[in-house]
């Protein structure tokens, strides 16, 4: 019996344990510019602060990134221009842009859904990992990068989010750049020509 | 303590009983144990269909993992299948090898809350999916121990103080969070458990109650089956007296039945009796009458011969008729005086018959003789009557049979003589034959007459019966002929039997035994009987008589009828008056050397009768013959009178021939000696 339990609690710690350190580990994230890429096809709105955050279709730790985005947005879409891009491998199918990641986006108020087919746009603004959150001032500088979730796949408060609402409503935040969680946008020889690696 | 305080203080309920307690505190124990090992094999399969629903969650939510275009197995769906089958594993192995014990439960314990810890991540840690914790503590309530949720409340605790320490964004989502950040999380656990130990003491309390009253339930049981068997005893035992009641009353019952039984038999016993005293009664009163009938019947027919005797006695003294005159009256004197004796004697027969005192002989008899004597006597009688009479044989008759051929004649006489006086026209037929098969002689005597009604034929045979009352007064007789002869055919060993119809005659058959008759010649015809017949008649010429007779009777006008037949046929005859006279008379002849040949004594006489002086003169050694005169003629009288010393004797009223054959046997007799 002390036996069976020494070994099913070794078990269950090794285990517990690497499915944590999995969840814990952010993804990889380059240096993106102080400022809005110029040659970036995403327009930038003079009025208001733009937010983009860069997505997977199929990744789905990304759900609990994009769920608290939602929650973000439920207090303040209107003082914030919000764009989901979703970057696509080339010479993938259709239905890529048909996810249900894609569908979820289409629901949400306020949020603006583009395809970055072939990933120039994500490596313009310097996002290797879904999830990645990047957020602008009016003017084009840039106030925050990084994710929403506190670890991957997990929803809930996190640093990022408490980040992100606070330059929106505003107000300082404690932190403006905050560990990525979620599946890399390119596979690992591409991610390895943006100085990246990517887990998994 | 008065009434009214005892109505007011709440009445508290008396301690159970140390066996009681005992039994509760087992019942308590046991519906524990079997609670622990329930709720065991329950987490077993709650586990198991939680292991494979975190895969089907892993498998919906995150199937797979993407790098670009590149995917892979996603690491939470292996989490689930390996990560979640190692948690499950255990504790469903306990829950089946030692269902019941403390560790399983509280390795089921850490199992169940640790399969919400993987299965809150496997979702994201999404919010909704936290409730499983609370979920599975109301489930680990079901062992209602506390201990169990104090493991759960540890584990939940220490997973959130642990990842608290050292991966805190994982569980607040931010990277820098309170010390004591994690006794919040813990905090509603131990609130929920707080409120779960309060329901699993509430639980046990509950347990225990219905343990104690379990206990006092199978005591109440106890009792009630004692009760129950006493009961049951009880009633057995009144089952077995009710039976042996039963019993008794159905001997009873069988015994009222016998005896029901036995009344039924004694009443128509005596339903029979009264039956047979009525018939016997109506036979009596019939017989009575019958007898009155007879008597009334008697007196005519003896007053009728009388009258005509002792009126033709007083014409035979009137000397105005001629000699022809008085030869008719003689005759007819005569004539009613053989209807008197016969009819004397027909009441002797059946005064014999009645008494059982009528012999029959036994020696060889012609039955054609006798259909041949008898024909010889009714023959005249026939013609006079202008009816024919016949005889004939038939087929082979024995020559000789064993029988007694004065009644056989008797019987036929009878027979034919009815025959021939209710037979007015036609004829009268005899036919004689034999019966081999039967061993007998019968005698068919037919007539043509009137016949006799069938409602008569039944009674004809008895006596004092006729046809009707008429018959009598049209043809005399005394209604005792057929009875005498029936009674006589059936002395022999045979019968009388009657076929006859109304208006078609009548025929009687007279069967008599014939007894050995084996190599006894056959007839074949009436002739050889007829001759014996007429020399039988030839011999019987009145014979001469030759010898000294002494008459000792009392009455002058028999002194003067035997004396004259005797003296006319030859004998020397004296006279006594009495039997004294006749002692000395007889004791002197013989002292004076002429002693009488035979002396013929009446037995009842004055001053000395026959019986004394026949003594008398034995006692003096008188050795002549004495032949006893009576008038009694009863088979008693001849051996009283042999008794008293005669040789032989005649039966009054006496036949000339009759007189003069024993008289000549006598002298005959005393001639040989």
């Amino acid at each position: 019996m002390a036996t069976g339990a020494a070994v099913w609690a070794t078990v269950l710690f090794f285990g517990g344990k690497r499915i944590v350190e999995y969840a814990a580990r952010p993804g990889s994230s380059a240096a993106p510019d102080m400022y809005w890429p110029a040659g970036s096809r995403i327009a930038h709105p003079a009025d208001r602060p733009a937010l983009l955050m860069f997505l997977h279709p199929k990744c789905p730790c990304s759900r609990a990134s994009l769920s608290n985005l939602e929650r973000i947005l439920s207090f303040g879409a209107s003082r914030v221009r919000c764009t989901v891009v979703f970057v696509c491998p080339e010479s993938v199918s259709e239905s890529w842009r048909d996810s249900d990641l894609v569908g979820k986006c289409r629901v949400i108020a306020g949020l603006s859904v583009m395809f970055d087919d072939g990933g120039a746009e994500a490596r313009r603004f310097g996002a290797t990992t879904s999830g990645h959150v990047l957020m602008y001032d009016a003017r084009g500088r840039l106030f925050f990068s990084g994710g929403l979730t506190p670890a991957r796949g997990h929803e809930g408060d996190s640093s990022g989010m408490d980040a992100v609402r606070a330059l929106i409503s505003g107000a300082t935040p404690v932190s403006v750049m905050t560990p990525v969680f979620g599946c890399p946008l390119f596979e690992p020889e591409l991610a390895a020509g943006l100085g990246t690696g990517a887990e998994e | 303590m008065n009434a009214s305080q005892n109505m007011m203080t709440p009445s508290c309920p008396a301690p159970p009983s140390p066996e009681i307690a005992a039994r509760t505190e087992e019942i308590f124990a046991s519906s524990r144990r079997s609670n622990f090992q329930r709720t065991d094999r329950f987490f077993a399969v709650l586990m198991l269909v939680q292991w494979l629903g975190g895969i089907a969650a892993a498998l919906l939510i995150s199937p797979r993992t993407w790098a670009g275009a590149y995917s892979d197995v996603h690491i939470h769906v292996r989490a689930a299948v390996f990560l979640g089958g190692a948690v499950a594993a255990f504790p469903i192995l306990l829950a089946l090898l030692r269902p019941g014990e403390a560790s399983t439960r509280h390795v089921i314990a850490v199992g169940q809350m640790l399969s919400s810890a993987l299965l809150i991540h496997l979702t994201g840690g999404r919010i909704e999916t936290h409730f499983h914790v609370f979920g599975s503590l109301a489930f680990l309530a079901f062992y209602r121990e506390v201990s169990v949720l104090v493991t759960a409340t540890v584990v939940v605790a220490a997973d959130h103080w642990v990842r608290g320490l050292y991966f805190p964004q994982s569980v607040y989502g931010v990277l820098t969070v309170d010390r004591w950040r994690w006794f919040e999380h813990a905090g509603w656990v131990i609130f929920e458990g707080v409120i779960l130990v309060l329901y699993c003491r509430r639980g046990r309390i509950e347990m225990r109650r219905l343990a104690s009253q379990q206990a006092q339930l199978e005591a109440t049981n106890r009792i009630i089956e004692a009760e129950v068997a006493q009961r049951t005893a009880d009633l057995a035992a009144g089952e077995t007296r009710l039976r042996m009641y039963a019993a008794s009353l159905e001997s009873a019952n069988s015994a009222l039945a016998e005896g029901k039984a036995q009344l039924e038999r004694k009443q128509r016993e005596l339903e029979e009796l009264n039956a047979a005293l009525e018939q016997a009664t109506r036979e009596a009163r019939a017989a009575s009458e019958a007898k009155s009938a007879f008597l009334a019947n008697m007196s005519h027919e003896i007053r009728t011969p009388m009258t005509a005797i002792l009126g033709f006695g007083d014409l035979l003294v009137d000397a105005e008729h001629n000699a022809s005159d008085r030869l008719n009256y003689v005759n007819i004197i005569r004539r009613n005086g053989q209807h008197l004796l016969m009819l004397i004697n027909d009441i002797l027969d059946l005064s014999k018959i009645e008494a059982g005192m009528m012999k029959v002989e036994r020696t060889l008899v012609n039955p054609g003789r006798v259909l041949a004597d008898v024909a010889a006597l009714f023959g005249e009688r026939a013609g006079e009557k202008g009816i024919r009479l016949d005889v004939q044989l038939d087929g082979p008759v024995p020559e000789r049979i064993v029988s007694d051929p004065v009644r056989v004649k008797q019987a036929l006489v009878n027979l034919v003589g009815n025959a021939i006086k209710f037979t007015s026209a036609g004829g009268v037929t005899v036919r004689l034959g034999f019966e081999a098969s039967r061993g007998a002689v019968v005698y068919h005597v037919a007539d043509t007459g009137p016949g006799i009604p069938a409602e008569v034929q039944t009674r004809l045979f008895e006596p004092f019966v006729q046809a009707d009352a008429s018959t009598t007064r049209r043809f005399g007789g005394t209604g005792l002929g057929l009875t005498i002869s029936r009674a006589l055919a059936r002395m022999l060993g045979g019968d009388l039997t009657l076929e006859s119809r109304s208006g078609c005659g009548s025929t009687f058959s007279l069967r008599i035994d014939a007894g050995d008759v084996s190599g006894v010649p056959m007839l074949t015809s009436l002739e050889s009987a007829r001759a014996e017949l007429e020399s039988a008649t030839a011999s019987r010429r009145l014979p001469r008589l030759h010898g000294r007779i002494l008459l000792v009777e009392d009455g002058p006008d028999n002194q003067r009828l035997i004396r004259g037949i005797l003296r006319r046929a030859g004998a020397e005859v004296d006279l006594a008056e009495n039997g004294a006279d006749g002692v000395e008379a007889a004791m002197k002849a013989r002292d004076e050397g002429r002693p009488y040949d035979v002396i013929l004594m009446d037995m009842q006489m004055p001053v000395m009768d026959g019986y004394t002086a026949a003594a008398e003169l034995r006692a003096r050694g008188y050795t002549s013959q004495i032949v006893a005169l009576t008038a009694h003629a009863m088979s008693g009288e001849c051996q009283k009178c042999i008794d008293a010393g005669c040789d032989h004797f005649l039966s009054k009223p006496i036949t000339r021939e009759g007189l003069l054959r024993e008289v000549a046997e006598r002298l005959a007799f005393v001639a040989q000696i």
